[in-house]
């Protein structure tokens, strides 16, 4: 309010707005504390208000801006409009928020407990039932398979037939060679193009104390690329299926992919390939 | 004095307001998990409700196959236990046996004409390991690189006698899974199936899957001789196919069972170093 005209009639005062009157009063008193005295003074007509008949005021005053400073400072010191509105709000909702929470937390939990959707029934098929019993009697059939099938894959062992068990351990460390070099050999002829056979396999050395298989021979392509067949070759090899092992390289690459030219044209690449077949 | 009183007033309302918050917000998420928890009951039930039935049956189905497999197998063991004892780890000499087996063998196999035996010997005395005697032999063939493969695959099957002794026991279980998924009813009969002398299932292996295919749906049935194929049986088919008519009329089936100690091939000219088995 400092440095503004403010001006207010008596007649406000008496009508009863006292919050107004009072801060006007208030400040009217502080200018005179402060050494500020008002520039204009003067009575005008007087106005009835209720059954009060005072006679019309008028107060009008200028600060004279005298003391300015330290009216200022005062009013930092004060600042009664400056205090936080927000907080205070919140702080008087407080404990109606804490009741509901409370109150509501209580009923939710309770909730919860009581209204299990374990206990409400569930039609299945042309009977009713409560979910729980529905999954214990499920849980009781897959228990009851898994010890059928437990019992079953004890049958499929030979268990009681000593003899028996003795030749299923012997034929489990016996390679089938026959059927690999099959698988070999179906390889070999699917690079087979018309009359043009570009594999040949003549050496074969099988090494039962290794378990392994090499193979050695020759890839001819009068088109100039027997490398290019060969490592297709070792690539078709590593994906047959006794060959195929988690991790682990069963198919040697060559020694080297190396190519030569042929007199009578195209070119010829000699390999040395090693499988193992054991996967241990 | 006052403004403390004030500030703790406003500090405790504070306090309790964002305390009242949270327990509400904790308890929207507690209604909203439990809703959700309805969800999923409900959910399961349905799921439940609708295995429960094919469940029932199919462990019914179960109880039943594996009871009867029970006796079966006692009775299938005894029988395949005492062709082993006689035929695959004899307790003399097996030399005779194999000798025979190998030479049959190469005349009921039909595949290409250049597949020779040229060389057939074997060490004069077994030698002892315990519970297992090795007499160990040496092969000579001449032939092609593709009949001496098949050759020595057909030889590869020395020591099976049944069609589950040629699956692994995982695939057995793929196998009688799925048998039990998509034809329940022929569950006995595939089982039964496992126990089928394999040079029977070699002479004829179209009308012994139809055997156990007959109550299955075409396209279930489809299924399962694919995986029968996939899981070893394609081999028998075609390897051991062509000579089992033969092995079976010659009494040579089981063939005994043999390790290939070595294989060197020098042209045309195969050397096997072979170890034979006896008990």
């Amino acid at each position: 309010m400092s440095g503004a005209e403010v001006c207010c009639s008596s007649a406000a005062i008496s009508a009863g707005i006292p919050l107004f009157s009072k801060r006007v009063l208030a400040h009217v008193q502080s200018a005179h504390e402060f050494g500020e005295f008002p520039e204009e003074l003067f009575h005008g007509e007087g106005v009835k208000r209720g059954r009060m008949l005072s006679p019309p005021i008028r107060l009008c005053y200028k600060p004279t801006g005298m003391q300015t400073k330290k009216r200022e400072q005062a009013a930092q010191q004060k600042e009664p409009h400056d205090e936080p509105v927000f907080l205070p709000a919140i702080a008087r909702l407080g404990v109606p928020v804490l009741v509901f929470g409370t109150v509501f937390s209580v009923l939710s939990f309770a909730l919860t407990a009581l209204v299990s959707p374990d206990r409400f029934p569930v039609r299945v098929g042309d009977r009713v039932v409560r979910l729980a019993d529905l999954q214990e009697e499920e849980a009781a059939l897959r228990k009851k398979q898994g010890e059928l099938l437990v019992a079953r894959e004890k049958l499929l062992q030979n268990s009681d037939a000593p003899v028996l068990t003795q030749v299923a351990k012997l034929r489990a460390e016996t390679d089938s060679l026959g059927a690999l070099l099959l698988e070999i050999d179906a390889v070999r002829r699917r690079f087979i193009t018309g009359d043009i056979d570009p594999i040949s396999i003549p050496q074969v050395t099988y090494d039962g104390s290794t378990r392994t298989l090499t193979i050695g021979g020759q890839v001819t392509d009068p088109a100039g690329r027997s490398v290019s067949i060969l490592s297709r070759f070792v690539d078709e090899l590593r994906l047959i299926p006794s060959m195929q092992s988690d991790g682990k390289q069963t198919v040697s690459d060559p020694a080297e992919y190396v190519q030569r030219d042929r007199p009578e044209g195209g070119s010829v690449s000699d390999f040395s390939i090693r499988l193992s077949l054991n996967h241990d | 004095m006052t403004d403390r009183l004030a500030g703790r007033r406003l500090f405790m309302g504070l306090a309790a307001f964002f305390a009242g918050t949270a327990l509400v917000l904790i308890s929207c998420a507690v209604l909203a998990a439990h809703a959700r928890l309805f969800g999923q009951k409900r959910d399961t039930a349905v799921m439940v409700g609708t295995q429960l039935p094919e469940l029932k049956s199919s462990v019914a189905l179960l109880a039943a196959s594996v009871e009867a497999e029970q006796i079966f197998a006692e009775q299938a063991l005894l029988a395949r236990e005492e062709q082993a004892a006689a035929y695959i780890l004899p307790e003399g000499s097996p030399v005779g046996r194999a000798v025979s087996a190998i030479q049959e063998t190469m005349i009921g196999f039909k595949k290409g004409d250049g597949l020779t035996l040229e060389k057939l010997s074997f060490g004069q005395e077994p030698e002892d390991h315990g519970s297992i005697k090795t007499t160990a032999g040496t092969m000579v063939l001449r032939g092609p690189f593709a009949d001496v493969a098949a050759f020595l695959t057909v030889l590869g099957y020395g020591g099976d006698m049944m069609i589950r002794d040629v699956i692994p026991v995982a695939d057995q279980q793929v196998f009688l899974a799925l048998v039990e998924e998509t034809a329940p009813l022929s569950l006995k009969g595939a089982e039964d199936f496992l126990y089928l002398d394999l040079v029977q299932y070699a002479s004829s292996p179209d009308r012994e899957e139809q055997r156990i295919l007959a109550d299955a749906a075409p396209e279930a049935a489809g299924e399962i001789r694919t995986l029968l194929l996939q899981i070893g049986l394609a081999g028998v088919r075609s390897a051991l196919g062509p000579v089992a008519p033969h092995l079976k009329a010659r009494e040579l089936w089981p063939l005994p069972l043999l390790r290939i100690d070595r294989l060197t091939r020098d042209g045309d000219r195969w050397t096997a170093d072979i170890t034979l088995y006896s008990r």
